[in-house]
């Protein structure tokens, strides 16, 4: 009854990212536009193919509740008002695009915090099976630090595991996009690209191998949408060609190639955009794993070092109570859909400042 | 054999370093993350004991709530010559997730059981023939019944909905007293049963639930005791 793997990687869009919503720029709407000044007769397309004017209005980032308590958020995490800050994280609902920004923020205030426990609780739910695959390679550094505060050496090879087996088809694409350019999840989300500004509901499972937030770079969405338009606008003046006479079809054709030039154009921009930022995930990729790599040269060290240390001189974790309003359930590895963000550890953590022997 | 110790680390660290430092790629630099089988079998005997769980606030608040219901149920046992059904309406208010206390009021609608009918053929075509001497079962059926009860849901879980959503339900022992109006007259009815609430969304649930019931009926002999058991299956609203 637990294994809602398949069923989770089906919610998973839904879950953690919000639908366009009713005042974005649906191409399907643009396209029922130019078709219909096509059929009037009307040779002079410029109003749909002028990109700066539709970028203007279609890529405005939209003001919500969720973007101004992540800004918020972000400011007094910033000041180091780690608590007020994790108040504001906790505003942002799990629907909400920034929801898994937040859920990294708020792990990272909470071990600013030394609250390791805490910590702990926001990168299970980040590094939980379905949000694995779109959450890049921070969480895991995260987790193993969290595990090196609290001595729990195992837990820290767990993790590196986990790394190893979750992130490798990531670490992979990401490395071949940066170097080559090439995706085959591109045109997929060329495809599936159908309203601006675009959302992760869009793009799907297509993120698993795409740079991270990729969907909400304003360049990307730029050429992005420059590919769309010009790729329907070029379909629909061909057919519209067949239909027109000799001098409404040279106005046409002229238009056409000026299309294709600009098509090609924003496919290059697209990709090599996407190339940037797979570079830059691929240098931090880099820069985590050698930050792993010392984690687990600390770990070995202290191992060593701990092996004799008395179990009795560990703070020994309790859970919090609870109340009869609340359900408990174990923690299998498997989280259901509506577990995410509801876990609670609790740590039996080494003592601090201990004199290391080495 | 300390300093052994520290060199076989320093060795061990800076193995580790270079082998990231010149790596060729990225994916290749992941394999020299763990793998060694001996230092996970230190770490694992150097296990602290962290624990983890999940705690999630119910669906339903049920602090001081009404929950209104209707359901059907079916009747076992009792007078072998009867089969009963009946229809019910009941009240609960959740004290709290825990505990509920409410009325019940069933509905009861009664058939001879093939049994039954053969039996009553029987002396009917005994008497039709002019027989002296046919015996026609006394039976004391149930109309309608009215009790108290007090709930204790101490089981808890959740399911998934043929993928449409999770509900939250709860197990719960029930028990209750009353009156049972039979056609001979009202008696006392004790019932104790056990159930499962499902919490399908914040105002709305189903029931499945198990009663056995005992009162005593009257017939042509005197009294005797009924012990039955009722099945039912009901929706219910909660305010």
């Amino acid at each position: 009854m637990k294994n809602l793997k398949a069923f989770l990687y089906l919610v998973m869009p839904l879950l953690i990212a919000v639908p366009a919503s009713a005042d974005s720029f649906s191409v399907q709407t643009w396209e029922q536009g130019l078709r219909a000044s096509l059929n009037a007769g009307k040779t002079d397309l410029t109003p749909f193919f002028d990109l700066t004017k539709i970028e203007k209005g279609a890529l405005a980032i939209p003001e919500s509740a969720d973007r101004k308590n992540m800004q918020a958020a972000r400011e007094l995490y910033a000041k180091g008002q780690f608590d007020a800050a994790i108040q504001k994280y906790n505003l942002i609902e799990k629907g909400s695009d920034y929801w898994l920004e937040a859920l990294e923020e708020k792990a990272w205030a909470y071990h600013l915090e030394n609250n390791f426990e805490k910590s702990l609780a926001q990168t299970k739910t980040l590094l939980a099976e379905p949000l694995v695959q779109v959450v890049g390679s921070e969480p895991f550094f995260l987790q193993s630090l969290s595990n090196l505060k609290i001595c729990d050496y195992k837990s820290i090879f767990t993790t590196h595991q986990e790394f190893k087996d979750t992130q490798r088809e990531r670490i992979s694409a990401m490395e071949t996009l940066a170097h080559t350019g090439v995706s085959p999840a591109i045109p997929n989300v060329i495809t599936k690209a159908d309203s601006f500004p675009l959302t992760f509901a869009q793009v799907g499972v297509e993120a698993k191998t795409l740079p991270l937030l990729f969907y909400r770079d304003l360049e990307v969405q730029k050429r992005l949408m420059q590919v769309k338009l010009t790729d329907r606008g070029i379909a629909l003046i061909q057919e519209r060609m067949t239909a027109a006479n000799d001098a409404d079809k040279a106005k046409l054709a002229k238009t056409v190639e000026l299309l294709k030039k600009s098509n090609a154009s924003g496919v290059t921009g697209l990709k090599n955009r996407l190339q940037a930022l797979a570079k830059i995930e691929d240098q931090k990729n880099r820069l985590m794993l050698q930050k792993l790599g010392l984690i687990e040269v600390e770990t070995i060290q202290r191992m060593h070092a701990d092996k004799d240390m008395n179990r009795k001189d560990f703070s020994e974790g309790k859970f919090s109570k609870v109340d009869a309003n609340q359900l408990v359930f174990p923690d299998d590895g498997r989280p259901w859909m509506d577990e995410l963000d509801k876990y609670e550890v609790s740590t039996n953590a080494c003592p601090r400042n201990v004199r290391r022997k080495m | 054999m300390k300093n052994l110790i520290s060199n076989v680390i320093l060795i061990a660290s800076l193995t580790l370093i270079t082998s990231v430092g010149f790596a060729k790629s990225t994916s290749d630099e992941l394999d020299t993350l763990g793998g060694n089988d001996k230092l996970m079998d230190m770490a694992n005997s150097m296990d602290p004991g962290n624990r983890s769980r999940i705690v999630q606030k119910r669906i339903v608040d049920r602090n001081n709530t009404f929950e209104f219901g209707g359901n059907y149920g079916m009747v076992a046992g009792g007078d072998s010559y009867l089969k009963t059904q009946n229809l019910g309406a009941s009240i609960d208010f959740h004290i709290n997730p825990r505990v509920s206390v409410g009325v019940r009021y069933y509905d009861y609608g009664n058939q001879l059981t093939p049994e039954g009918q053969r039996v009553f053929q029987e002396a009917r075509n005994a008497y039709n023939a002019g027989g002296q001497s046919y015996a026609i079962p006394d039976i004391d059926y149930p109309l309608h019944s009215t009790m108290g009860t007090v709930s204790w849901y101490p089981v808890y879980g959740k399911t998934n909905l043929l993928d449409w959503g999770i509900a939250q339900f709860d197990m719960y022992l029930i028990g209750g007293y009353g009156q049972i109006a039979l056609s001979s007259g009202s008696t006392n009815l004790a019932m104790a049963g056990t159930g499962v609430a499902l919490w399908m969304t914040k105002h709305l649930s189903a029931r499945a639930e198990i009663r056995y019931q005992a009162y005593k009926d009257q017939i042509i002999t005197g009294p005797r005791d009924i012990n039955t058991v009722n099945m039912s299956l009901g929706l219910g609203f909660l305010l």
